[in-house]
């Protein structure tokens, strides 16, 4: 399964059924700011030009005021590890174990899932500070967005 | 909240119920003939012919079983000609709001009968542990981080466990408790294995932190199918041990964890959390529906696959307040012996999780008309049933009643 994330989610990936094409999993140009982020190493979220909230990437419209006037904006990076579970039974056996995910809080109230770094697993505890950085999750694949705890 | 909701009140009772229970050991079928049979059966039961059937609910289309229009495929092959049918689709909190849909529309005059089913052979065709992680996480922003379906639920587990102080021992007494009812039961995944300890479940190994193996349930390795035939209060009273539908509530909250917690404004949500889920809201109005009140209830089933879960569910659930599960449980709360009757036939985490969770209603009912499979609640009136799905992202609730307790 880990080969189909190697993608460029703004074109989405096509579902097959049978040797038809059913449509696509996700067709979502909205979220494509982000991922062009990811490729340029900076964190991108969104910002509601209209009340100033900064929202989560997927959203379309600002579920505070309504406005649909998005913009992508660059996070700061920083945050705290909100919660978080270390895998040691992976889905893929090839997944070398164990690793930690989990949900950072960031400075500018959006919260982001994503792999957790920069301390043995079985420390890693809820609150740590973290720093956005970008690195392969797996060997050879593209870099994806990782927060890395760090000293307070 | 509206002010009337008290006039669906037993207002629609199951009179019919029909199972289809493919055990480890027994060849495996479609799970378009597992639900079938579980349909016939009810049918069969109820005595009543295709035609009368004006209504099907089912649940989505099983994993094992991909159709865009399951619905359709099942009244394709009953040839039932319904007025009223669809998917009900809040992921696994569908499968049992299937008979809330039922009970609006039989109590509104819509049709006579109303026919459910759900069921899935998933783990003997497909690996469900792969494919749910899929299902579980958001594709762009969880999945490409590998979560696996015990990993997103525990990002649940350890706010609570952090925000409350919630030790492991009271979260596997809870294991230690479904697995004494799963012993007792004919079709229970665990009950070959016999009872386990508390040291048993802390010695397991650990699958994603804080969660070890007999914190969790596995998939059962079979499928159960399951169907119900509902009607009227009123034409329930020719039929044999009616079970009446008392009360009822549903509540979805998100989509994928990470963005529950954008969410906020709103209950369970009020402030951005992971400690209370969208089970308080639907249990809630399931109650002031009823009538009753959690004191009431004799036996209580839930679908939560995780320790934790089961203990965040008595609390959302209103058998004690948020964050004095571990005092309910340590207490005896859910003791196989003396205990609230919770989980009877060994829950998710001993009778196994059989997608979409029909072997948990079902029980309930068997238990209500005095024909448990496993050891009978003595006496038992009130029941209820408890399903969810997505990491605790949709959930619905059902209170059913004995004849004797309506009157």
């Amino acid at each position: 399964m880990s080969e189909a994330w190697d993608v460029n989610w703004s074109e989405g990936l096509v579902l097959m059924m049978g040797p038809y094409e059913m449509g696509l999993t996700e067709t979502s140009p909205e979220t494509e700011g982000y991922w062009a982020g990811v490729r340029r190493g900076e964190l991108m979220i969104k910002r509601c030009q209209d009340c100033g909230d900064h929202l989560y990437p997927r959203r379309i419209f600002c579920p505070r005021c309504a406005g649909d006037n998005l913009e992508w904006v660059q996070a700061r990076g920083r945050g705290r590890v909100y919660t978080f579970s270390t895998v040691y039974r992976a889905p893929d056996r090839s997944l070398p174990v164990p690793y930690t995910n989990g949900i950072v809080a960031l400075e500018e109230g959006v919260y982001l899932f994503g792999r957790l770094t920069g301390k043995p697993d079985e420390e890693i505890s809820i609150d740590d500070p973290v720093q956005v950085e970008f690195a392969s999750v797996v060997e050879g694949q593209p870099r994806l967005p990782v927060f890395r705890v760090v000293a307070q | 909240m509206s002010a009337d909701e008290s006039s669906l009140r037993n207002a629609a009772a199951i009179v019919a119920i029909g199972t289809h229970v493919v055990g480890p050991e027994q060849e495996r079928i479609s799970s378009l003939e597992l639900q079938l049979q579980a349909c016939r059966e009810a049918m069969r039961k109820a005595g009543i012919d295709r035609r009368q059937v004006g209504a099907v609910f089912t649940s989505r289309a099983p994993m094992s079983y991909t159709a865009m229009e399951w619905n359709m495929r099942i009244i394709n092959e009953l040839k039932i000609v319904p007025r009223l049918s669809s998917e009900i689709t809040v992921h696994g909190a569908g499968a049992l709001g299937t008979w809330q849909y039922s009970a609006m529309a039989v109590a509104n005059g819509l049709v006579d009968y109303a026919l459910c089913c759900s069921g899935c052979m998933g783990r003997r065709w497909v690996d469900l542990v792969k494919i749910n992680a899929a299902v579980e996480a958001d594709l762009q922003f969880e999945a490409p981080y590998h979560p696996t379906t015990p990993s997103l639920y525990a990002l649940w587990a350890h706010r609570y466990i952090h925000e409350f102080s919630v030790p492991a021992e009271d979260r596997a007494q809870i294991a230690v408790e479904n697995r004494r009812w799963a012993v007792r039961h004919p079709d229970a995944a665990m009950r070959p294995k016999g009872e386990i300890t508390v040291d048993d479940v802390l010695a397991s190994p650990m699958i994603a932190s804080p969660l070890r193996l007999l914190d969790c349930s596995s998939w059962y390795n079979g499928g159960f199918g399951g169907a119900v035939v509902i009607t009227t209060a009123e034409r329930a009273k020719e039929f044999d041990r009616p079970v009446y539908i008392s009360g009822f509530g549903q509540c979805t909250t998100h989509e994928w964890i990470t963005d529950r917690m954008g969410l906020w404004g709103i209950e369970p949500a009020v402030e951005p959390n992971l400690n209370t889920t969208g089970a308080k809201v639907a249990a809630e109005q399931a109650y002031r529906m009823a009538g009753f009140s959690p004191g009431d209830v004799d036996l209580a089933e839930t679908s939560a696959p995780f320790t934790f879960l089961n203990m965040m569910m008595l609390e959302d659930l209103g058998f004690c307040a948020k964050g004095e599960g571990k005092d309910f449980v340590r207490g005896g709360g859910v003791a196989f012996d003396g205990g609230l009757p919770f989980n009877t036939n060994g829950g998710y985490l001993s009778f196994g999780q059989a997608p979409n969770g029909m072997h948990m209603a079902i029980e309930a009912l068997q238990q209500l008309r005095g024909e448990a499979p496993g050891k009978q609640v003595d006496g038992a009136r009130r029941a209820l049933v408890h399903f969810h799905g997505g990491p605790a992202a949709a959930h619905s609730v059902v209170l059913l009643s004995h004849e004797e307790a309506i009157a």
